[in-house]
């Protein structure tokens, strides 16, 4: 065989012999007509190789790029047949007709998977019952993948800082390890990506171990690169975080484009400006936080230089609903003023950073309603987005957005091995640092409350608050209040496998295991009234008592007893006609004894669930000179060394109900 | 007349591909093209065009396609066509193919005589203007090398009956009043040929690309006696596709890995040829 014959019969094959060659055709279509999508060609379908039918050949059911690339597909499968004298020309002119009439690929649907706040929570029931894990949450995702092959899975921020244990005590890398199995493209930087500073998030990014912490790079083998953590296989997004050491560029990407045949998506990723004000200063050092909607508009033309006309904001900001759940009347937060802004050009703005569940319709500066989602938070939501996309002007003609339950930790949602794996294997490394001694305790102190809704240990967990933001340089705070619902269990005196009266770091984790920061603010003494009132405001499902610091008093008249936090069901008690009265004494408000000038500043401090207006306590979100400081454990392990004696449970004698 | 593929180009590229010198390519920049059908016969006259689909710089696309019925005393004629024109630019290269296939049949419901007609029916990409972008390193005249590969493909089925068929295809690039290469096939019967061909170009100048496919058909003063299956007057096909590359001219230092490509193929070939004999 000559080289011209063999390079020849090679290119003929490869021009005239289509993929359908290799068709099986197991159960061959058995349409009686050839139909590309509604469209009837009247011709008849029969079989023309081996099982299969005219129909088989022509893919018509799947997803293309564009009507053209259809039609060269149509058109050269029809050659072929016509080559073969399967089918006749007029049957081919009746075929192509169809196929031009039919309009497939005139639109293409492309499905976001997107999430927020996934904050670590790879380990089911870490943390809290309703969380799943992530081996359910990549199950969710691989069956919304397994819905359309062109896909994206996105994040809008806090995929990693203040995560439970497993993921923590390893630097979150197990949570980078868990995505690069899932699979996923772009994540959005958010406030909580800040937290170890810039330094420590490109090595999230790059890869490579840890320079000091010993639990770095302890992944399964598959996971790693040259034996150390090997990074994200996706991409960090931060359109508005300008490394003021580098110029004027930006610390990550600002955009990611994602290729679906031909029409490309671009995602603009980014944090709130206002990160600075809820990351500790360190963590945010050398770093420039940009105005979203004014950084979004200044992209939205340099993309479309490219060409491309579809255009997502992944943006780490987001708002609150007015009821959780969906309902968006009346949705408020900065989303709103972000969203108000922005180019119409935007087609979608998957938010996040409340821990809100919404999918809401927001003005853009044109007054054109588009969709905003918000995934919830924990791996336990995730927003189902399909796309259509005009393939020829490239630009989205329409959005749907569901959001859909993960499930939590005892759900029947199969767990994805592959994770589970991963999941194992922290869970099982952490076993030994969990149960490190980080204090002592003099008594079992626990969350019960009293009458007046204060517990023993939220006092001691108020006053270690208190003690790590009350110097000069931490913050100068004069009061700490603490969330009841961040309280979720008790620490025990005596448990199994420790000496009596130790605290595990374990213990004190799932104390609190969002690895909230603090925060300290300055508060008038008519906002710190006015925050206390938000206990039994009209949002609250239920009685939120603050847990308070040593030296901070008051008297509440709230008609009904406090020793417990009333549960939804117990609700029927906390009737609307009780919710949003003033139940404060006037006057009683003190700090050291000494009544609160309601015009006088205060610093106060919260975590950083608070101070972002968490649990409805929105007039945290007002706070001014705000300070972020420690991770709240580590106030709480600092408090107990501080106390070598042992801490006694705090004396509830702070709030009274007389 | 064509261009037979060179089999030191073959090797220019497999040394091109072993370097991973990434391909240079052709940018759209202009085009100017239209298919029709027309037919004039007892029916009277039709006239459709082909539509023209382009998403200018990526695809180029005419497309068409027609059945009609021109009724007679005692029957009627069925005509019509399928054609198009694609074109696709992108990095990685560009594809083309075009396509035209008609048909004529007579359905003669009773003997009917002095039938005439005829049909003609074009594809033609009359101008298509390229420009050929370097990679980065590749100023303006740099020395490139522009390569078509792929094959056509006719079936040419013409009753004695007929009068006026024909069809044909064609393709050729150009620069400037300069034809670069050309290929053209008057289709004499049914067949398939490999179409190939490459010149020497540099990063930064335009060529302009011209392809069209091209088939008539017509009856003269006919007659058919009466018949319960109608006659099939005529079925044609003429399709042309392949591709354009373009590669950067190798620097001296890769003789030796031109060399290696060539042995490659030859044992490649040589194992084939077995391959083939022992099956």
């Amino acid at each position: 065989m000559t080289l011209h014959r063999t390079v020849c019969a090679v290119a003929l094959t490869a021009i005239f012999s289509p993929s359908y060659a290799q068709l099986a055709c197991a159960q061959p279509d058995p349409s009686p007509t050839v139909v590309f999508a509604s469209q009837d060609s009247g011709i008849a379908n029969r079989v023309v190789q081996g099982n299969c039918t005219i129909e088989d050949l022509f893919n018509d059911e799947q997803a293309w790029g564009s009507q053209n690339a259809f039609l060269l597909h149509a058109s050269s499968v029809s050659i072929g047949l016509l080559r073969q004298r399967k089918i006749s020309a007029a049957e081919r002119s009746r075929l192509m007709a169809a196929a031009l009439q039919s309009d497939i690929g005139k639109e293409l649907k492309v499905k976001l998977i997107g999430f927020n706040d996934f904050h670590g929570n790879i380990k089911s029931g870490e943390g809290s019952f309703s969380n799943p894990g992530v081996a359910r949450f990549a199950t969710r995702i691989k069956e919304l993948k397994a819905a359309n092959p062109l896909h994206a899975v996105v994040s809008a921020g806090d995929m990693i800082g203040a995560s439970p244990l497993t993921s923590a005590l390893f630097k979150d890398e197990p949570t980078i390890e868990a995505m690069n199995r899932i699979g996923i493209d772009f994540n959005a930087v958010g406030n909580h990506e800040f937290d170890e500073g810039k330094a420590e998030l490109l090595r999230m990014q790059n890869g490579g171990n840890h320079p000091s912490d010993l639990f770095s790079g302890q992944g399964l083998p598959a996971d790693l690169k040259n034996g150390q953590f090997k990074g994200a296989d996706f991409r960090f997004l931060a359109a508005n975080v300008i490394d003021t050491n580098a110029g004027e560029t930006t610390l990550f990407p600002g955009v990611g484009v994602k290729d679906f045949l031909g029409n490309k998506v671009a995602f603009i990723g980014m944090t709130l400006e206002s990160t600075p004000t809820i990351v500790s200063p360190a963590g945010v050092a050398g770093l420039q936080f940009k105005d979203e909607a004014d950084t979004v508009n200044a992209l939205v033309p340099q993309i479309r230089a490219q060409g491309i006309e579809s255009i997502v904001v992944l943006i780490h900001e987001g708002g609150f609903p007015t009821i959780s759940g969906g309902n968006c009347t009346g949705i408020s937060g900065a989303i709103v003023d972000i969203v108000n802004r922005l180019d119409p050009a935007v087609d979608l703005v998957i938010s996040g950073h409340t821990h809100q569940t919404y999918s809401c319709l927001i003005n853009n500066a044109a007054g054109t309603p588009i969709r905003v989602t918000s995934a919830g938070q924990y791996a336990r939501m995730l927003s189902d987005i399909d796309l259509t996309i005009d393939t020829r002007s490239k630009d989205v003609v329409s959005v749907v957005a569901n959001n859909v339950a993960v499930g939590n930790s005892s759900s029947a949602v199969v767990q994805d091995p592959s994770l589970l794996e991963i999941v194992d294997h922290y869970a099982a490394l952490v076993a030994v640092p969990a149960s490190r001694i980080v204090g002592t305790i003099t008594a079992t102190i626990t969350r019960t409350n009293n009458n007046a809704g204060e517990s023993a240990l939220g006092d001691v967990i108020a006053d270690a608050q208190l003690a790590a933001t009350s110097g000069a340089n931490t913050g100068a705070a004069v009061v700490a209040f603490m969330n009841p619902g961040g309280i979720r269990a008790d620490l025990p005196f005596a448990a199994p496998g420790k000496v009596d009266g130790n605290v595990t770091y374990g213990e004190a984790f799932t104390v609190q295991p969002f690895g909230n920061s603090l925060v300290t603010m300055t508060l008038t003494g008519a906002q710190i009234y006015a925050l206390l009132e938000q206990q039994w405001g009209t949002a609250q499902p239920f009685p939120r008592v603050l847990q308070v610091s040593d030296g901070f008093t008051y008297s509440h008249i709230f008609p009904l007893p406090l020793n417990a936090n009333l549960t939804a069901d117990q609700g029927t008690q906390f009737v609307n006609v009780l919710r949003g009265n003033s139940y404060v004494v006037p006057g009683s408000v003190k700090i050291g004894g000494v009544a609160l000038d309601m015009a006088g500043n205060y610093r106060v401090t919260v975590n950083s669930f608070l101070a972002d207006g968490g649990d409805t306590f929105t007039l945290l979100i007002g706070g001014t000179d705000r300070l972020g400081g420690a991770v709240d454990t580590d106030a709480l392990e600092a408090y107990l060394q501080a106390n070598p004696g042992g801490v006694a449970p705090g004396p509830q004698n702070r709030i009274a109900r007389p | 007349m064509y261009h037979r593929i060179k089999p030191v180009l073959v090797a220019l590229a497999l040394a091109g591909a072993g370097q991973g010198v990434q391909a240079a390519y052709l940018d759209y920049v202009s085009h100017l093209g239209y298919g029709a059908y027309s037919a004039v016969g007892p029916g009277g006259i039709v006239d459709d065009a082909l539509l023209d689909l382009s998403v200018p710089p990526v695809e180029l696309t005419f497309f068409g396609a027609g059945n009609f019925a021109s009724v007679v005393d005692a029957g009627a004629l069925d005509h019509g066509y399928a054609g198009d024109a694609f074109m696709h630019f992108s990095g990685s290269g560009t594809d083309f193919a075009i396509s035209l296939s008609q048909y004529l049949s007579v359905q003669a419901d009773g003997p009917l005589s002095g039938i005439t007609h005829q049909q003609e029916a074009a594809v033609d990409l009359a101008v298509v203007t390229m420009k050929i972008m370097g990679d980065p390193g590749q100023a303006a005249g740099f020395p490139v090398m522009v390569s078509f590969n792929g094959g056509a493909s006719a079936l040419s089925d013409f009753s004695s009956i007929a009068s006026g068929a024909y069809l044909s295809l064609g393709l050729s690039v150009s620069r400037g009043n300069d034809v670069l290469a050309e290929y053209l096939w008057d289709v004499p019967s049914s067949g398939e040929q490999p179409v190939s061909f490459s010149f020497a170009g540099q990063v930064g100048e335009e060529l302009t690309l011209s392809a069209f496919a091209l088939s008539g058909v017509g009856l003269s003063d006919a007659a058919f006696a009466a018949s319960a299956t109608p006659y099939l007057v005529a079925e044609s096909l003429g399709a042309l596709s392949g591709s354009l590359s373009v590669t950067a001219v190798p620097e001296p230092e890769s003789i030796a890995m031109l060399l290696a490509g060539l042995g490659v193929l030859g044992v490649h070939l040589r194992c084939r040829g077995r391959r083939r004999q022992l099956g």
